[in-house]
């Protein structure tokens, strides 16, 4: 009895021993096996603003509410247009800032005047849903200076982000943390 | 009994717990129409649609072109039909038979032919001229870095040259001779210049030596003289068919015989006609009739009266008669 | 390694050169009023640096669950150790990045060559594991914010019968099954998208993840951490790696007296009574059982293979780019009339559909070939785990299953000879 006593446990522990090696071996394994196809910097989602149809799901998807995705704008290829198709309704018969011409269903595109006949517009981020209604009107109608990007700020990351999976463009991608935009404008200038 | 209830609370709760799990997944499954919201959907479709009584042209030809993105359009003595697109131009008579092609240095934006066949080619920051047999004649001095050639027009005695980078229209003579600036910010003689926010800017000869210059930004047609000096103009802005809407249209023009206008616009995209006087008179391609990803149609009208429409998207010439 | 460098750098220039195609350079007004244009703003990601912290502070919570369930064996310290973990993993970090969802990223990187892992997702995976292996769950114990948050609301466990546990335990194989196969075919990442509480340290999210959420929580009142035994994939891996681990949280420090006070301490069900001594079993016997094994075992791996072979379709279906493309494709058939939502807007973008079908039926084609593989997984975990049964275990002593328990250390306390080393300690500690 006594024999067997000690024998078994011991026994056990070798077998024991021998899974944990097995498994040591299988974590180092995929350890190893990942680290050529790992990298060092983090990962945020983006979405390519060429490919983006403005569906209106990033305002709808994301699951912050209001959405981190939100209109931005290249200044440099703006028109300055009096009639801004990002800004007005396609029906408005007069160009001021009154609620009713206004495409943005949260008023949250600014219209300053310049100089003749320059108007400037800017988005209010607080107001901002993301819907890229302004987006679709400055691309219909405009240079296409207004589009949509995941706001870094707000955005917390998702593992797997569910504007991403709803996106029927296939728009989103993750990129480095270290350059987390994918900008119109700027860069827009530099490569033509 | 005790444990009978137990029991009871835990399979319920685990059968809770599985209901919930599937109400989660149909839920999320469920992706259609109704999930998206209309107040974010951007809506012109009410604004395509045409009265049919309103179209009075019909598409009686349709030349196919060989260019990757057709650029513009052009008629040339005895109804020529030349057409530019990437580096080549390609010239057709009036059938739609090609006669000539001809390939350039560099990308083409825009053209224009004198009356004795010589070619003026935009290209895009300076012009380059083409004897009627398809040999380089000629480069013209740039027109700087910012320069942005959108349309070329003969006249009797001048060439004149629309840059919407610069946002006027330049006078040279036939030798590439600068004569002047048209629409030059000018506060004394109150001129507050061409609004021009995208490379649209087109302008048509009319009557000799007198033009038509496009102000997009403002939706406005203006007629000069050839010193700059502005003889008469009109503007429509309007979402509805009767007028221009956007942030520049109409971006390019064709004049007609009678003195009523063909203007092609981007956006909505249509060609139409409207009156010497500006108002709206016919439509001759409505939105409908061109596919997804159509700029706005260079044009062009031949001496029969026949409207040509360049169609980007379709890669084509579309040669359109008045219906009887 | 370098010929998927080449191709990302080709596709990168041809997608340049699309968009210098489609947006042409355009000189800005020049303003007489030096009106200066503004710049746009870009508020960075999250820095790298913190992502070494996450890293750090993984670790050092690891060895302290370890530390506390084995060496100090103390409930109260796991249980703040759980809320560190709750507040700092769940509600700061807004639950990702987070162990269980990594194995994910891990197959993705696999087969996916265009995606490389980031080191936090690698170091969040592969950490508790090798804790496991000598530790036994310290993870599952105070460092997972998901076990936390139902932790806390542990209040009036009861014992779910034995038959249902073993049953609804075979769930998380499964759902780690699909959940790897869609991983690994770029489908998506299921264990993200049905966590059921993060929804909560967003304080936010969609209506169906907050029901489930609420309702898991509701029920783990009386059937204590419902996710972490029936759902959670990630438990599996740790469950087969800390049945052989090194060291094992035991209920008792010192040796059983067979008292069983700890019998119903534990509220996971993770306590092996004694099985009786019973006569060796006879040679002959064991034989025959092993010979039905092995004859069993082919049979339900094949018949699962062939089961999951057949279910690619409504596999498929999970995935908004398989179902779009059947869509256009019923549409351009004429066996369907009107646009969709998805189909609209992908007409819009003008990529070409026949790009769309050949990348749908390429991934049906691998969930295929998938669906045979996870199909016979299944297969072998319910044979084993059902002829599992029959094998007898000798145990002498009450004890935590090494696989199951969650080392929470609930079961302390309960056990007599623990009360004599916590008095010893303190009569220790007075002294000195």
């Amino acid at each position: 009895m006594s024999e067997a006593n000690t024998k078994k446990p011991s026994r056990r522990d070798f077998n024991r021993g021998l899974m944990r090696g097995a498994g040591l071996l299988a974590i180092v394994g995929v350890t190893a096996g990942m680290g050529r196809r790992m990298r060092k910097d983090n990962t945020v989602w983006q979405l390519d603003p060429d490919k983006c149809v403005q569906c209106g799901r990033c305002a709808t998807e994301c699951v912050l509410n209001p959405s981190a995705v939100k209109c931005v704008h290249a200044y440099d290829i703006c028109g300055y247009c009096d009639l801004c198709a990002g800004y007005h309704q396609p029906s408005a018969k007069v160009t001021d800032t009154a609620a009713e011409n206004q495409l943005c269903p949260t008023a949250a595109i600014k219209r300053t005047y310049i100089e003749d006949p320059y108007y400037e517009y800017a988005i209010e981020e607080s107001l901002c849903v993301g819907c890229g209604k302004c987006v679709k009107g400055c691309g219909a109608f405009g240079n296409g200076s207004l589009f949509l990007q995941v706001r870094h700020d707000r955005c917390v990351n998702c593992n797997d982000c569910s504007i991403a999976r709803a996106c029927p463009a296939n728009a989103f991608r993750r990129v480095s943390a270290e350059q987390p935009y994918i900008l119109k404008g700027q860069s827009g200038e530099a490569r033509a | 009994m005790k444990k009978r209830t137990q029991q009871i609370v835990v399979v319920s709760a685990l059968l809770v717990i599985l209901a919930g799990s599937l109400f989660l997944i149909t839920m999320d499954q469920r992706k259609d129409n109704d999930l998206a919201c209309p107040a974010f959907q951007y809506d012109i479709g009410s604004l395509q649609d045409v009265d049919p009584a309103l179209v009075k042209w019909e598409e009686v030809m349709t030349i196919s072109l060989p260019f990757t993105m057709p650029r513009a359009v052009a008629m040339g003595p005895d109804d020529a039909i030349c057409t530019a697109g990437d580096k080549t131009v390609v010239v057709f008579d009036k059938e739609g038979k090609q006669t000539l092609k001809v390939d350039l240095d560099g990308a083409v934006r825009c053209v224009a032919v004198d009356a004795d066949g010589t070619f003026f080619f935009g290209m895009p920051t300076h012009v380059e001229v083409y004897s009627a047999d398809g040999q380089k004649k000629a480069t013209w001095e740039s027109l700087g870095k910012r320069a942005i050639i959108t349309s070329i027009a003969v006249g009797e005695k001048n060439v004149y040259v629309a840059d919407a980078g610069n946002k006027i229209v330049v006078r040279y003579d036939k030798s590439g001779k600068m004569l002047g600036r048209i629409g030059e910010k000018d506060k004394a003689r109150g001129i507050k210049g061409f609004v021009v926010p995208s490379p649209y800017f087109d302008l048509a000869i009319d009557d000799g030596d007198k033009v038509w210059i496009v102000d997009p930004g403002r939706h406005m047609l203006g007629q000069y003289r050839p010193d700059g000096d502005l003889i008469s103009s009109w503007r429509r802005s309007s979402s509805s068919i009767e007028g221009f809407c956007g942030c520049c249209n109409p971006a390019h023009i064709a004049l007609r015989e009678n003195g009523s206008f063909v203007t092609g616009e981007k956006g909505i995209v249509r060609v139409k006609i409207h009156k010497p006087t500006g108002d709206f008179d016919s439509v001759v391609v409505p939105p409908a009739d061109f596919k997804e990803g159509m700029t706005g149609p260079d044009l062009a009208v031949d001496s029969q009266d026949r409207i040509l429409v360049l169609d980007t998207a379709e890669k084509t010439l579309r040669v359109f008669t008045e219906r009887k | 390694m370098r010929f998927g460098k080449i191709i990302f750098i080709v596709l990168l220039l041809s997608c340049i050169g699309i968009s210098v195609f489609a947006v042409d350079r355009f000189p800005r007004p020049e303003f007489d009023s030096g009106h200066v244009l503004p710049k746009i703003t870009t508020p960075g990601a999250r820095a790298d640096v913190m992502g070494y912290v996450d890293i750090a502070l993984l670790i050092v919570a690891l060895a302290l669950a370890s530390y506390l369930s084995l060496k100090a064996r103390s409930r109260r310290g796991l249980r703040l150790l759980g809320i560190f973990s709750l507040l700092y993993f769940g509600f700061f970090r807004k639950g990702c990045i987070c162990s269980v969802g990594a194995v994910q990223n891990i197959m993705l990187a696999l087969f996916d060559s265009h995606y490389a892992i980031p080191l936090g997702g690698l170091a969040f995976f592969v950490l508790p594991l090798v804790f496991a292996l000598f530790f036994g769950r310290a993870f599952c114990a105070g460092v997972c914010p998901l076990g936390a948050i139902q932790d806390v609301v542990v209040l009036k466990p009861i014992r779910i019968p034995r038959p249902l546990g073993l049953l609804l335990g075979t769930i998380p194989y499964v759902y780690l099954g699909v959940a790897v196969l869609f991983a690994a075919t770029g489908v998506g990442f299921i264990i993200c998208r049905f966590d059921p509480f993060v929804a909560f340290f967003r304080f936010g999210g969609s209506f169906a993840m907050l029901v489930f959420g609420g309702l898991l929580l509701a029920a783990g009142i009386f059937v204590a951490r419902p996710y972490c035994r029936f759902l959670c994939p990630y438990g599996v891996l740790l469950g087969w790696l800390s049945r052989f681990s090194k060291f094992s949280v035991t209920t008792t420090p010192d040796d059983c007296i067979q008292c069983r006070l700890c019998e119903n301490a534990c509220p996971f069900d993770a306590i092996d009574e004694p099985t009786p001594e019973t006569a060796p079993e006879p040679r002959a016997k064991g034989i025959r059982r092993l010979a039905i094994t092995l004859m069993v075992m082919p049979i339900c791996i094949l018949l699962g293979g062939w089961i999951g072979g057949r279910l690619n379709l409504p596999l498929s279906y999970y995935d908004l780019r398989v179902q779009t493309a059947a869509r256009i494709q019923q549409e351009e058939e004429g066996t369907a009339t009107g646009q969709t939502f998805e189909t609209e807007h992908f007409r819009n973008t003008g990529e070409l559909t026949n790009n769309l079908l050949r990348e749908s039926a390429d991934r049906q084609n691998k969930l295929q070939l998938g669906g045979w593989i996870l199909g016979g997984f299944i297969g072998l975990v319910f044979c084993s785990r059902f002829l599992g049964l029959s094998v007898r275990r000798t145990s002498k002593d009450y004890g935590p299953n090494s696989a199951t328990c969650l080392s929470c250390g609930r079961c302390f306390l309960s056990c007599p000879k623990e009360h004599e080393r916590l008095k010893k300690l303190r009569g220790g500690g007075g002294a000195s």
